[in-house]
C-alpha cells in the first residue's frame, strides 16, 4: 500500500515532484494492467478503446474517494501523460530493435507494430508536444488528452467544462503550433 | 522548421490566431492586412501559421492512442513472460522469473561465464519512469556498504544491454517470517530468537547510517534452516544523505499502513526510532498472530488515528483475538508482561520515548528470553522477586513446597504427568505407525508377496510424506531420523539424505531436541550429505555439531570421531588432501584412545587415513595403514568380509596408482570379483572399483573396454550416490581422460565441459578441483591444437594450484608445449623455466633426470 491516491494529489497539486512521480507511476501501472486484463479476455484483437481504457483507469483509482473525483481533470491529464509516455517508450524500443541492440527486441515486440505510423515522426511530434508545454501548457494538454489518451472533443469539453466546439477550435490552434514546430514535410 | 516560437511569442501570436481561426479562409488575408502596427511584424508568422492548418498531418490519425492502448497490453503481457529463462542480462543467465511489480521482475540467475557458481536474484528495472529509476539506484548506493549475514547482499549491478538498469542481490530462499513461524508452529522462544536476528541486522545497518523504514513480514525471510534475511531496502533511507530529493522528503513516502509509525503517518522525518517502531509491530504481530490495533488497516484515516493515539493491545488480549494458528504456541507462565513492556517501548507513539537503538531493543528482548529484569518494566522489588524465582525455577519451587506444602507439590507432579503422558503418546503413535507400516504389507491385504526392508521403508516414506504420522513434529521428527538411518545402513545415501534433512528441520521446527538425539542425528545427515555431494550443508551441519559435541561428555567423543572423518572426505572432496588428512589422523588417535590399538573403530578409520596418504602419495604409509587395518577386520570377521574385500580393493588400487601394473591386474581383477559378489554388482564400492579397472584398461591401451566399466560405473553412481553427484561426475571426468589417451580429444573436451557444469553445481568456482579440471582441459584443446583455448584455461587454474605442485608442474608443461606448438621460443623458454622449476619440487625423484634435459635445453 502506498498513500493515498488524495494525498498524492494535494502534494501533487502544490508541486511536490516527488507525488507526482508516484502518481505517475501508479497510473502506468494501472493502465498496463487495466489493458492487459481487455486483451486477455477478448483474445489477440484489442478491443477496448482507448478513451474506454482511460476513464477505467480513473475509476480503479480514484474510486469513491470524492477528492480524487472532484480533480478528475487533474488525473485525466496525468492518466493521458502515462499513455503518451507508453507509446513513445514503445518507439523507442523499436527503434532499438531497428538499429540492431539487441535481437531479443525484435521478438519482444513481435506483432506490435507502429500501424504505418513513421516513428520518427512520432517523436518528433513528441520533441514539439514538449516545446508547446512550454509556451502552452493547456492546449499541450488537450493534445495528450485526445492524441495519446484518445478522449473525443466532447469528453474533453465536459471535462473542462466548454463547450465542444471550443476544445475542437483549441485542437485546431494546438495543431497548427505543432505543425510548424515539426521538420519540414509532410508528417 | 523554422524559428521555434518563444513561449513569449507566441503569448503574443495566440489571439491573433484564434480571432484568424474564427474567419473563413478568404477573409483570413484581409485580416492580417489589418493588423495594428505594433502586430504588423507578426504578419510573415501569422501567414506561415494558417498556411500549417491546412498541411495534412500525423495528428490527425486516430491511430496513435489506439497503439498506447495496444503497447500498454502488450508490455504487459511482456513483463509477465519476462525475458525468459535462459536469456542472458550483463553476463548472468536468468533461470526463472520469481515475480514481478509495477517497474520490473525479480529472476532467480546464474553467472555465464561462472566464475561463482552462486544462484543470485537479479532485479530488472523495465520501462519505468524516472522515480523508480532514481529509487532503484538509490537501492544500490544503500545496499552497497551493507555486509552482514542477516541481510541480503547485493552483489552487482549494472545496465542490461538494453539499458535497463538491474542489481544483482544475494539469492534468499525462505518465507516470510510469519508464515515461517506458522508453517512450524513455532514456540515463543524461537520466535523471539528470530526476532534478535532481524534486530542484529537493523543495528548494523543502523551503524552504517541505513534505516530501512519498510519492515514487515515479506521483507524478513526465513531459509529452511532458520536464517533469517533482510530484504528490500527500496525505500530505505541513508541517514547522513543530503542529496535526497525525492524520496526521503517529508509529506508522502512509500509505506506499509499496518506496520508505518505514527510520525510517517504524519508526515514527519523518518529516524532509527521509526524502525524501531516498525520492528516492535513485527515482533507483536510474530508472537500475538496479529496487529496490535483494533482497527482495520485498509481504512487509512481510521487506522493512521489508531497508530496515532491507540494504546497497542497487549499481547495476551491479541493472541485471544487472533487466528491461533498465527500466534506463537507459548509455555504457561510465558513472560507476557515483560514483553508488552519491551513492545510497547518499541512502539512508543513519541519517538523520542521509544528505545534509542536497536542495540537496546535487542538487550531487552535478550533479557525476556533468558527471563532476566528488563529494562523497559519499572523495576519494582516485586518484580525482581518474581524474576529471581523464574531463573531460579527448581530451588524456588521446592521452597514453595515447604510454604505451601501439598497444593504446590501437586501443581508440580501434574506438569511431569503430563510431561510423561505427551511421551507416552508419542511412543504409542511410533508403534501404531510401525503396525501400519506392517499391517500394509500383510499378503491379506496387500499382492507384494515379499516383504523388503525397501519396501517397507518406502512405504514409510510414503506414509510420513501423506501424514499419517500426524502433526507430532517431534514423532515426525524421530521417523524421518529411524528412516534415514536405515537407508544409511544399506550405504543408500541418496535415499538417507533427505529423510535426515527433514529430520532435523522437523526437530528444529518442533523446538529443538535434546543434544543426545540432535548430535548423532547431525552427523549421520553430515555424512549422507557430503556422500551425495551437498557439501555446503554438510559443512554447515557439521558446524552445528561442534557446538553441541561439548556438552555429550564420553558419548560425544564417538560422533566426534565420525564427524572429524566426514570432515576429511569433505576436504577430500575439495583436493585438499593434506587438510583432510589432518582431520583424519585426529580421528585416529581418538579412536585408538577411546576403543583400542585393533578396535574395528581404529580400523575402520585407518581405511580413511590411508585413503589420504594415498591421494598425497604418501604410498609406503598408505599401504601400511592399509595392512593394519586389512588384519584387524579380517581377525574380527573372517577373510569373506565386505570390509577385508574394500580394503583388497584398496591394496590393488594402490599397487596400481604406484605403477606396479604387474601386480595391480590381478588383484584388481580378484577383489573385483569378490565385491560384486558380496557388495552387489550395482553396489557404490563395486562402481568404485570398476574407475579403477578402467584406469587400468586404460594405460593397458584397452580404452574400448575402459569406456565401458566407465559408462557402467557412471550408471551405478547415479543410482546410489545421485546423478551429477561428485563420484558420478569423477567416473565422467575418467572416462574423459580415457577419451584422451585414445586420442579422441573432441569427445574428450565435450565430455570435460559437461564436469566442468556438474562441479561447478557441486564445489565453489575457485576451488582447487576446478582448476585441476582446467588443465585436463587444456590438455584436450591442445590435442586438438587450439593453443589460444589452451593457455587461456591454464592461466586460469594456474593461480589455484599454487599449493599442488603435481598439478602446477603438469600445467607448466602444457602451457609450455602450448607455446612451442606456436614456435615462440621466447615464450617457451620461459614456460621451460618455471616447469622445470615445479617439476623438480614436486618430483625430487626425477629431478637428477629434469636437471640433464635442463642443460640440453640451455642454449
Amino acid at each position: 500500500m502506498r498513500p493515498e491516491i488524495t494525498t498524492l494529489l494535494d502534494a501533487c497539486r502544490q508541486g511536490e515532484a516527488s507525488a507526482r512521480d508516484l502518481l505517475f507511476e501508479r497510473i502506468y501501472t494501472e493502465l498496463k494492467r487495466i489493458a492487459r486484463g481487455t486483451l486477455r479476455r477478448s483474445g489477440p484483437q484489442l478491443t477496448i478503446s482507448p478513451s474506454t481504457l482511460v476513464h477505467e483507469v480513473f475509476l480503479r483509482l480514484a474510486g469513491r474517494d470524492e477528492a480524487a473525483l472532484a480533480d478528475s481533470r487533474h488525473f485525466y491529464s496525468l492518466i493521458a501523460a502515462a499513455m503518451r509516455q507508453i507509446v513513445i517508450d514503445l518507439g523507442r524500443r523499436l527503434a532499438t530493435a531497428k538499429h540492431g541492440a539487441g535481437l531479443r527486441r525484435v521478438e519482444m515486440t513481435d506483432g506490435l507494430e507502429l500501424g504505418g505510423v513513421a516513428l520518427e515522426a512520432l517523436l518528433e511530434l513528441d520533441q514539439a508536444l514538449k516545446h508547446l508545454q512550454d509556451c502552452d501548457a493547456e492546449l499541450a494538454e488537450l493534445v495528450e488528452w485526445h492524441f495519446f489518451a484518445g478522449l473525443s472533443f466532447a469528453e474533453i469539453g465536459s471535462l473542462r467544462g466548454v463547450t465542444e466546439r471550443t476544445v475542437r477550435r483549441h485542437w485546431e490552434t494546438a495543431r497548427i503550433f505543432l505543425c510548424d514546430a515539426l521538420p519540414a514535410g509532410p508528417g | 522548421m523554422d524559428t521555434p516560437l518563444s513561449p513569449a511569442l507566441w503569448r503574443r501570436l495566440r489571439p491573433l490566431l484564434d480571432a484568424a481561426q474564427e474567419l473563413p479562409a478568404e477573409a483570413q488575408a484581409q485580416f492580417l492586412a489589418g493588423l495594428a502596427p505594433e502586430q504588423a511584424e507578426l504578419r510573415p508568422l501569422l501567414e506561415r501559421l494558417l498556411h500549417r492548418a491546412r498541411q495534412p498531418h500525423l495528428l490527425d490519425t486516430p491511430i496513435v492512442a489506439e497503439l498506447a492502448a495496444r503497447a500498454a497490453a502488450e508490455h504487459e503481457q511482456r513483463v509477465e513472460a519476462g525475458p525468459r529463462s535462459g536469456d542472458c542480462v550483463a553476463g548472468y543467465r536468468l533461470i526463472e522469473a520469481l515475480g514481478s511489480g509495477g517497474m520490473g521482475v525479480v529472476y532467480r540467475a546464474g553467472r555465464v561465464d561462472a566464475d561463482f557458481a552462486q544462484t543470485v536474484a537479479l532485479k530488472l528495472l523495465r520501462d519505468a519512469g524516472p522515480g523508480a529509476r532514481a529509487r532503484f539506484e538509490r537501492e544500490r548506493r544503500i545496499l552497497a556498504p551493507l555486509r552482514h549475514p542477516n541481510i541480503a547482499q547485493l552483489i552487482d549491478a549494472g545496465h542490461s544491454e538494453q539499458g535497463e538498469p538491474f542489481l544483482v542481490l544475494e539469492f534468499v530462499e525462505g518465507q516470510p517470517l510469519t508464515d515461517y513461524a506458522r508453517a512450524r508452529a513455532l514456540p515463543l522462544e524461537r520466535r523471539l530468537r528470530l526476532l534478535l536476528a532481524v534486530a542484529a541486522a537493523l543495528a548494523y545497518a543502523h551503524r552504517h547510517l541505513v534505516i530501512h523504514r519498510d519492515l514487515k513480514p515479506s521483507n524478513v525471510l526465513v531459509s529452511g534452516d532458520g536464517h533469517v534475511k533482510l530484504l528490500d531496502f527500496g525505500i530505505a533511507k541513508l541517514l547522513a544523505d543530503d542529496d535526497a530529493p525525492l524520496l526521503t522528503r517529508q509529506g508522502v513516502g512509500p509505506m506499509t499502513p499496518e506496520y508505518a509509525a505514527p510520525e510517517q503517518f504524519r508526515g514527519e522525518p523518518v529516524s532509527v526510532a521509526t524502525d524501531v517502531y516498525q520492528f516492535g509491530v513485527l515482533a507483536f504481530v510474530l508472537v500475538a498472530g496479529r496487529l496490535p490495533y483494533a482497527g482495520d488497516p485498509r481504512e487509512p484515516l481510521a487506522w493512521a488515528r489508531a497508530v496515532s493515539e491507540d494504546e497497542p493491545l497487549t499481547l495476551n488480549a491479541a493472541r485471544r483475538r487472533s487466528d491461533t494458528a498465527a500466534a506463537a504456541p507459548a509455555p504457561r507462565r510465558a513472560p507476557w508482561r515483560d514483553l508488552d513492556a519491551v513492545l510497547r517501548k518499541a512502539m512508543a507513539k513519541r519517538a523520542d520515548d521509544r528505545y534509542a537503538s536497536m542495540d537496546a531493543l535487542a538487550a531487552d528482548l535478550l533479557a525476556v528470553l533468558e527471563s532476566r529484569p528488563v529494562g523497559a518494566r519499572r523495576a519494582g522489588l516485586g518484580y525482581h522477586a518474581l524474576r529471581f524465582a523464574q531463573r531460579h525455577r527448581v530451588p524456588v519451587a521446592i521452597a514453595a513446597v515447604a510454604a505451601l506444602g501439598l497444593l504446590a507439590f501437586a501443581a508440580l507432579a501434574l506438569q511431569a504427568a503430563q510431561d510423561a503422558r505427551r511421551e507416552a503418546q508419542r511412543a504409542n503413535a511410533t508403534i501404531s505407525f510401525l503396525e501400519r507400516l506392517f499391517d500394509a504389507a500383510d499378503p491379506g491385504s496387500n499382492r507384494s508377496d515379499k516383504l523388503t526392508a525397501a519396501t517397507l521403508l518406502e512405504r514409510g516414506r510414503r506414509m510420513l510424506d501423506a501424514d499419517d504420522a500426524g502433526a507430532d513434529l517431534l514423532l515426525r521428527a524421530r521417523l524421518h531420523g529411524v528412516i534415514g538411518k536405515i537407508h544409511l545402513a544399506t550405504n543408500d545415501w541418496a535415499q538417507a539424505f533427505p529423510q535426515l534433512e527433514r529430520a532435523i528441520a522437523d526437530y528444529d521446527a518442533g523446538g529443538g531436541a535434546a543434544p543426545a538425539v540432535l548430535a548423532p542425528l547431525l552427523e549421520r545427515a553430515a555424512w549422507a550429505a557430503q556422500r551425495t555431494s551437498h557439501s555446503v550443508q554438510a559443512r554447515a551441519w557439521l558446524e552445528r555439531l561442534d557446538v553441541l559435541l561439548p556438552a555429550l561428555g564420553a558419548e560425544g567423543e564417538d560422533i566426534a570421531i565420525d564427524a572429524w572423518l566426514t570432515r576429511a572426505l569433505l576436504l577430500r572432496d575439495d583436493r585438499n588432501y593434506s587438510a583432510g588428512l589432518a582431520q583424519a589422523e585426529r580421528a585416529l588417535a581418538l579412536a585408538r584412545r577411546r576403543h583400542g590399538e585393533d578396535s574395528l573403530r581404529a580400523a575402520f578409520v585407518l581405511g580413511r587415513v590411508q585413503n589420504l596418504q594415498a591421494l598425497l602419495r604418501r604410498y609406503d604409509e598408505a599401504e601400511a595403514s592399509l595392512r593394519r587395518a586389512r588384519a584387524i577386520y579380517a581377525a574380527h570377521y573372517g577373510e569373506d568380509h565386505i570390509q577385508v574385500v574394500t580394503l583388497d580393493a584398496q591394496l590393488a588400487t594402490q599397487l596400481l596408482s604406484r605403477g606396479r601394473l604387474a601386480q595391480a591386474r590381478p588383484a584388481l581383477e580378484d577383489s573385483a570379483r569378490r565385491l560384486r559378489a558380496i557388495a552387489g554388482e550395482r553396489s557404490y564400492a563395486y562402481a568404485n572399483h570398476l574407475l579403477e579397472l578402467a584406469k587400468l584398461d586404460s594405460r593397458d591401451g584397452l580404452h574400448a573396454r575402459a569406456l565401458e566399466r566407465l559408462a557402467l560405473a557412471a550408471d551405478i553412481f547415479a543410482e546410489t550416490a545421485g546423478a551429477a553427484s561428485m563420484p558420478q561426475t569423477m567416473a565422467l571426468w575418467t572416462a574423459a581422460g580415457v577419451e584422451l589417451a585414445a586420442g579422441d580429444a573432441a569427445a574428450a573436451r565435450a565430455r570435460l565441459e559437461r564436469v566442468r557444469e556438474q562441479l561447478l553445481a557441486l564445489v565453489a568456482a575457485d576451488s582447487r578441483v576446478i582448476a585441476e579440471l582446467g588443465v585436463d582441459i587444456a590438455a584436450a584443446e591442445l590435442a586438438q591444437a587450439h593453443e589460444a583455448e589452451a593457455a587461456a584455461a591454464l592461466d586460469r587454474a594456474l593461480p589455484a594450484l599454487e599449493a599442488e605442485p603435481a598439478s602446477r608442474a603438469l600445467a607448466l608443461g602444457l602451457r609450455l608445449r602450448g607455446e612451442l606448438a606456436q614456435r615462440r621460443g621466447e615464450a617457451a623458454a620461459s614456460w621451460f623455466a618455471r616447469a622445470l622449476a615445479a617439476a623438480e619440487s614436486s618430483f625430487p625423484a626425477d629431478a637428477a633426470e629434469l636437471s640433464a634435459y635442463r642443460r640440453a635445453a640451455r642454449p
